[in-house]
């Protein structure tokens, strides 16, 4: 069986063997789960065995297009990276922007498998059905910007390349991918997965096509969408602004994180805000297949990045107690260039300030100290001094110093930048996300916040609302669709699917794919035996009274409203009180 | 006579441009066949634009030595007369003009109606 708009290939790479070969993608997996996110999550549970080593020879690391990469479906354009993950021993799927994921398509694969680990260091060279390996050991120890840069000069910039930096090789759980410099595969230490295959770089770039069923019909709908939908006033702000609009949006709630989330809202807010960051914006980029560019390039005295995007102004601004804007560029170069997620190392060394302030251990780092901040990337990345410890992440190092009350992780993986006691759902959407900690599961604030349509400061109605923005994300990001086209519906998700693959598909079958995808996640944890005992939130949130300043200083989310909240999403899901799924439901998902 | 212009100011590298031109003139998407490319890139520390678009320059057809390229409100290639000897590619400045087959392919501004300039989300491309 094969289907219009995929490649219906797939190339599974040895690292171990240096082999590369190709096989038909699973087709039943395809029918119901699409592509990108939920198409390597089954993938996943059908090929990594339970209790494996995420650093070890078994995991794999799956890149994944869907049916619309490479066509000019608007945001279309990403790319899931997956892997289980080091830091949490969840699965994990990353979302990364740039090129990649459009030259994988136009190489002729759906999907790229990297398996085993390579003796020595090296680096994978694909051109449609042409794969080399080549010896890294030059590149090896390099910065993430230097190696791509070293490559770009040898093989011309025609090819997309992601690109790993000394986090990633030192196998550091907060280790990410690079493409396209400064587009990353953020989370999880999906990095560390890379470099314990000892794979510094991936190339590619290729020449074949995409097929669809009835290509001047379905380019004419296309367009009539991309100019009356997409290019919009609700969406094109990303254009305008990027994320560092969220600063104001965030502010307005109170959820805009301070000093590792003991308060929020900075009162010097404006001295950083996105008015400050886009005097100094030099150019703007978007992904393959965009259309809104939300990339914004820009320089501060010699600081650059593409961003900074609003996670990372938060983490390295406010959260912080940093109000210099160069700074927080600085953070961002040099956590990309080191191979660092900027949310997990920025929240590690906000939380080792924290600790070093309240004098229960001595990080030689406080709040303010911007310059240490910017050394203490550089001693994670390398994992010298402190940075040995830190580059592991807030739930090992708290565990090891104290401090779990404030550790702000879920699972092992660090808190984005929303204050979940000004947006109680966001507590259970950390809670029960399939990797921990994440803000793109089921992004509450957008409802509770930014619509106010939902009030924030209480459990009710929080178990079906969390289901139903995680059920239409889950099936948005395993059709590739970015985040920023947010008037997306099911029914344009379903009418585009169905011109791309020539297959009927509805708006109610969207709904389906996307609660499958959950479960196969929750499957997939389930065996590696998490349960309802590893749904929790951060003490602090219970505890601790928010300080600072905005609407939601003074709130704190009680222990049973977080309970009554987690019982409500399971019965939505049809999971047991415990937080497992009954086998019949597992079953029926495979 | 109407001219595509480029305004790098405005690109944001998505290639909608390449894929939509290789949907109407190739029956897929396949930005390896598209008469236009425009990709913008990091080198440096810089952000960089590769423009290649037909200017309507000329070039191509005073160096076509089977006279199969013609020039009124657009360009035609005649088929019959083109050998696809690739004069025409070496000598286009822009880089644009696609040999396959022993045939040559060159933007046609899609008869005067560009479908880029109409797919372009940010106004980069225009016809004028």
């Amino acid at each position: 069986m094969t289907m219009l708009g995929y490649q219906n290939n797939v190339l599974r790479i040895n690292l171990k063997e240096k082999k590369a070969s190709t096989e038909p993608l699973r087709m039943d997996f395809a029918r119901k789960y699409i592509g990108s996110k939920g198409l390597a999550i089954r993938y996943m549970y059908e090929e990594l065995d339970p209790g494996i080593d995420a650093l070890g020879e078994d995991n794999k690391l799956f890149l994944t297009t869907g049916p619309l990469t490479g066509t000019p479906v608007p945001c279309s354009g990403k790319l899931s990276v997956a892997a289980k993950s080091p830091a949490t021993g969840t699965m994990n799927d990353c979302s990364i922007g740039g090129h990649a994921g459009i030259k994988i398509k136009f190489a002729g694969y759906d999907m790229i498998i990297f398996e085993g680990i390579s003796e020595e260091p090296c680096y994978v060279v694909i051109e449609d059905d042409k794969v080399k390996f080549l010896d890294a050991a030059d590149l090896w120890g390099r910065g993430s910007h230097e190696a791509e840069a070293v490559l770009a000069e040898q093989y011309g910039t025609d090819y997309s390349i992601m690109s790993i930096g000394p986090a990633g090789e030192k196998l550091s759980n907060m280790a990410c991918i690079n493409s396209d410099y400064y587009r990353q595969a953020g989370r999880g230490g999906i990095g560390a997965v890379m470099g314990s295959k000892k794979m510094k770089a991936i190339l590619i770039k290729g020449t074949k096509g995409v097929k669809v069923a009835d290509i001047e019909k379905t380019t004419d709908r296309i367009l009539e969408i991309l100019h009356d939908d997409v290019l919009q006033e609700d969406n094109t702000f990303v254009y305008d602004a990027g994320t560092t609009a969220f600063l104001e949006a965030c502010g307005d709630g109170g959820i805009v994180p301070y000093k590792n989330f003991s308060g929020a809202n900075d009162p010097e807010w404006e001295k950083y805000n996105g008015d400050v960051l886009m005097q100094y914006r030099e150019g703007k980029r978007g992904c393959g297949s965009c259309g809104l560019g939300c990339g914004n390039f820009l320089k501060i005295g010699n600081a650059v990045c593409e961003g900074p995007e609003y996670e990372t102004i938060a983490v390295a601004g406010p959260n912080a107690g940093i109000t210099d804007p160069e700074h927080i560029v600085k953070f961002n170069e040099v956590c990309d260039n080191m191979g660092l997620d900027t949310i997990s190392a920025g929240d590690t060394i906000v939380w080792a300030m924290e600790m070093t302030e309240k004098g229960l251990h001595d990080f030689g780092i406080r709040f303010g100290e911007a310059d240490k901040m910017i050394e203490m990337v550089e001693l994670m990345a390398r994992q010298e001094g402190v940075g040995a410890d830190l580059c592991k992440g807030v739930k090992y190092c708290s565990e090891k110093y104290g401090g779990t009350d404030f550790a702000m992780q879920v699972k092992g993986l660090e808190f984005p930048q929303y204050e979940p006691r000004g947006s109680w759902g966001m507590s259970l959407a950390y809670a029960v996300s399939d990797r921990g900690a994440c803000h793109m599961r089921a992004y509450a604030p957008n409802v509770e916040v930014f619509a106010a349509a939902v009030p924030p400061y209480t459990s009710e109605g929080k178990g079906q609302m969390v289901y139903e923005l995680g059920e239409f994300n889950a099936v948005k990001f395993s059709l590739c669709i970015c985040d920023f086209w947010g008037t997306i519906t099911y029914d344009i998700m379903a009418e585009m699917l169905t011109m791309i693959t020539g297959e009927k598909w509805t708006a109610e079958e969207m709904g389906e794919v996307g609660r499958r995808v959950l479960n196969i996640g929750r499957a997939f944890n389930q065996r590696e035996g998490f349960n309802r005992a590893n749904d929790t939130i951060p003490k602090r949130l219970v505890r601790e009274a928010l300080g600072g300043e905005g609407p939601a200083a003074g709130q704190k989310i009680p222990q049973e409203a977080f309970e009554d909240m987690l019982d409500q999403y399971y019965e939505v899901m049809g999971w047991n009180k415990d937080g497992t799924m009954p086998e019949e439901l597992i079953r029926s998902i495979l | 006579m109407k001219r595509l212009k480029f305004k790098k100011a405005k690109c944001i590298g998505c290639q909608l441009c390449a894929q939509v031109c290789s949907a109407y003139k190739e029956g897929e998407y396949i930005p390896s066949k598209a008469r236009i490319a425009i990709e913008t890139y990091y080198d440096k520390g810089a952000l960089k634009y590769a423009d290649h678009y037909c200017i309507l320059c000329g070039i191509c057809q005073k160096n076509c030595p089977t006279g199969a390229i013609s020039i009124d409100e657009y360009i035609k290639v005649d088929f019959d007369k083109c050998i696809g000897c690739g004069t025409c590619a070496e000598k286009c400045p822009k880089k644009v003009v696609r040999i396959r087959d022993e045939k040559s392919y060159i933007c046609d501004t899609c008869k005067g109606d560009p479908k880029c300039v109409k797919t372009c989300p940010q106004n980069a491309l225009t016809f004028e």
